[in-house]
């Protein structure tokens, strides 16, 4: 079974190679055009989505919400700066609620948490 | 008589407090999901599945049975208000929808809307309630053979059904095999693409590929402004026009038939039902011209077929453990996390689940006109969500739900490196519902395919023994050519239009 996905994905990716060289040399293929503020803004969030995972088990999930919520949203270009912190909070009690309260999830260290005695 | 004693012994675990909350909370949450462009049953599901990990399993399935009928008919409300299908399965809705609204009967738009999806999702909670036991037993009389075939077939159906390009479905297919793979192989005990992680050993969780493939994607739309709407004033209080009942009647049964035709079969879904519906519909009347115009047929015919194909693909996904389509993948999904194994043995070991979750396919239902009657102008102030705010809500909801599964950092990595697979596959038009269907049906297609061959001690024409095995043989070989097929339609088609030009 592992031979003959791995040799079926072969072959196929091959005849997609194929008909997009085709498609390339008979300049019938779409055309890819990137802008790039675009790109960079998604690069900006890929990494900050990144960095979101990597906070979590550093510094917990419920303190990293709290900082990278806000920047991802304002990274997109969300400006509504009360909003943004009352959805924000709003937010993470309602998850403190659920993981914590309901579920007992355990959740890694919380740098908040433990600040506040939490 | 067996099946209504199954339905009478499920229905006491039905309506206690903590399901009815399930099925309520669900409902609304699922109305609000499909109200949101971007957003999806599927999507829905996928990110509340890890959530519900925790909790009985019909109190989960329960809410899951609420988000998916509730999200069909929640696409129609910015298809009617705002012109934009909320859902794939909304986009017909459009058509008459819109055109009503922009007449100044919003309201009755709504409501027509409204009743026919609650009467969809009942018509077709009760086909799944009726069909789906005797099919189940049908099922336990099939072999290793018949069920290796079974899932080939769906696979090919619907990778080739579901992408533009058949190489980029099975390519997706593939990837999802190749994902099915990984870990200890039952039969011999070898490891399998673990690379000595062992993290890797028991396999990839389905609900981590769910939720990258499913939630991480819209998430991405909705952060870079690609989701979403900007709805400024919306006015739903319309004229107090009559609502057309008697001319309906007639509308919502040959809708809900429809619905439930498409729904059993693989790689269709809701938006197809509704289409073809509303054409259906064009086609009977005498007017045919008016559609188009703000005919209430017309938002009748796809709203009550689209809610039609719920019940409907959970047919063959409940009895068979075979799912027709994305969403049918995920709800299965749902019960495997509670330790059910779809097929037909689940409706003699989990009886009361699987009929109690039937029930809560008919019940929410129910909550669901509630729901909508009272709570239309709930969900105009959905509409105005902005997607920048809501997009990283669900990256955090999705992380924190896939970490509280086995409390894995290494699944929130893994879900993670597949949301990022999913986006690309998404730009690339390779689907990713192939893939999930993959995951699901590549081990039960191997594990039958061994089995088959240890039995008959390695005997390959065991796979071809029986009629079922031949029936499904041939339907898998007319999916394989049926591109070909339109190809050479096509080509003849242009090649009639250039002789006649």
């Amino acid at each position: 079974m592992p031979v003959t996905v791995t040799a079926l994905a072969s072959a196929l990716s091959a005849i997609w190679l194929a008909t997009s060289a085709v498609a390339v040399v008979r300049g019938t293929g779409k055309r890819v055009e990137l802008d790039g503020r675009k790109v960079a803004r998604f690069s900006v969030l890929c990494f900050a989505a990144v960095a979101y995972v990597y906070l979590m088990s550093r510094i917990g999930f419920f303190t990293t919400t709290i900082l990278v919520v806000p920047a991802l949203a304002f990274i997109g270009g969300y400006r509504n700066a009360k909003v943004l912190v009352a959805a924000t909070i709003g937010f993470v009690v309602v998850l403190y609620g659920v993981f914590r309260g309901l579920l007992s999830v355990p959740l890694p260290d919380d740098l908040l948490l433990s600040l506040i005695g939490g | 008589m067996e099946i209504f004693s199954a339905i009478a012994s499920a229905a006491p675990g039905v309506f206690t407090i903590p399901v009815i909350i399930a099925m309520f909370i669900g409902t609304v949450v699922g109305i609000g999901v499909g109200a949101l462009p971007g957003l999806s049953a599927t999507m829905g599901i996928a990110v509340l599945i890890p959530l519900t990990f925790s909790l009985e399993p019909l109190v989960a399935l329960g809410m899951v049975a609420g988000i998916y009928n509730g999200a069909m008919y929640g696409g129609s409300i910015p298809a009617i208000l705002l012109r934009i299908p909320g859902t794939p399965a909304g986009i017909a809705t459009v058509f008459d929808g819109h055109e009503m609204a922009k007449k100044g009967n919003p309201k009755l738009a709504l409501d027509i809307s409204l009743v026919s999806s609650s009467l969809g999702s009942a018509v077709s909670a009760i086909a799944l309630l009726l069909l789906a036991p005797p099919l189940a037993a049908i099922a336990l009389k099939f072999g290793q053979a018949d069920y290796f075939w079974l899932a080939v077939f769906g696979l090919t159906a619907i990778s080739v059904l579901l992408a533009g390009n058949p190489v980029k479905g099975f390519l997706s297919a593939c990837l999802g095999l190749f994902v099915g793979l990984i870990g200890i192989d039952a039969l011999t005990g070898n490891q399998r693409f673990t690379f000595d992680t062992p993290d890797l050993l028991s396999g990839v969780n389905i609900i981590v590929i769910l939720t990258g493939l499913y939630a991480i994607p819209p998430a991405i739309d909705l952060m870079t402004g690609k989701a979403g709407i900007a709805a400024g004033h919306i006015d739903v209080s319309g004229s107090r026009a009559k609502f057309p009942w008697h001319t309906l009647v007639p509308v919502w049964i040959r809708s809900s038939v429809i619905g439930l035709v498409i729904g059993l079969i693989p790689a269709l879904g809701g938006n197809i039902a509704a289409l073809l519906a509303w054409n259906e519909q064009r086609r009977w009347t005498k007017n045919p011209g008016a559609y188009g115009t703000g005919e209430p047929d017309g938002i009748a015919a796809p709203e009550c077929a689209n809610n039609a194909d719920t019940g409907a693909t959970l047919i063959p996904a409940l009895t068979l453990g075979i799912p027709g389509n994305a969403v049918a993948a995920v709800v299965l999904g749902a019960l495997l996390v509670h330790g059910l194994r779809p097929g037909p043995e689940l409706f003699r070991a989990n009886a009361d689940v699987v009929y109690g979750f039937m029930l809560t396919m008919l019940v929410t239902a129910g909550f669901m006109w509630v729901i909508g009657k009272f709570g239309s102008r709930l969900y105009v102030n959905v509409l105005r969500m902005p997607g920048k705010l809501l997009g990283p809500f669900v990256l955090g909801l999705t992380i924190v739900g896939v970490y509280s599964i086995h409390n894995s950092m290494f699944e929130v990595w893994l879900m993670l490196g597949f949301g990022a697979l999913g986006f690309l596959m998404e730009r690339l038009a390779i689907p990713t519902a192939p893939a999930v269907l993959a995951v699901i049906l590549g081990p039960i297609a191997e594990e039958s395919l061994r089995r088959a061959l240890l039995i008959s001690g390695g005997d390959m024409s065991v796979l071809l023994a029986g009629p079922i095995s031949w029936m499904l043989a041939a339907l898998t070989i007319i999916a394989v050519l049926s591109p070909l097929w339109k190809a050479i339609q096509s080509r003849r088609a242009a090649r009639t239009g250039a002789e006649a030009s």
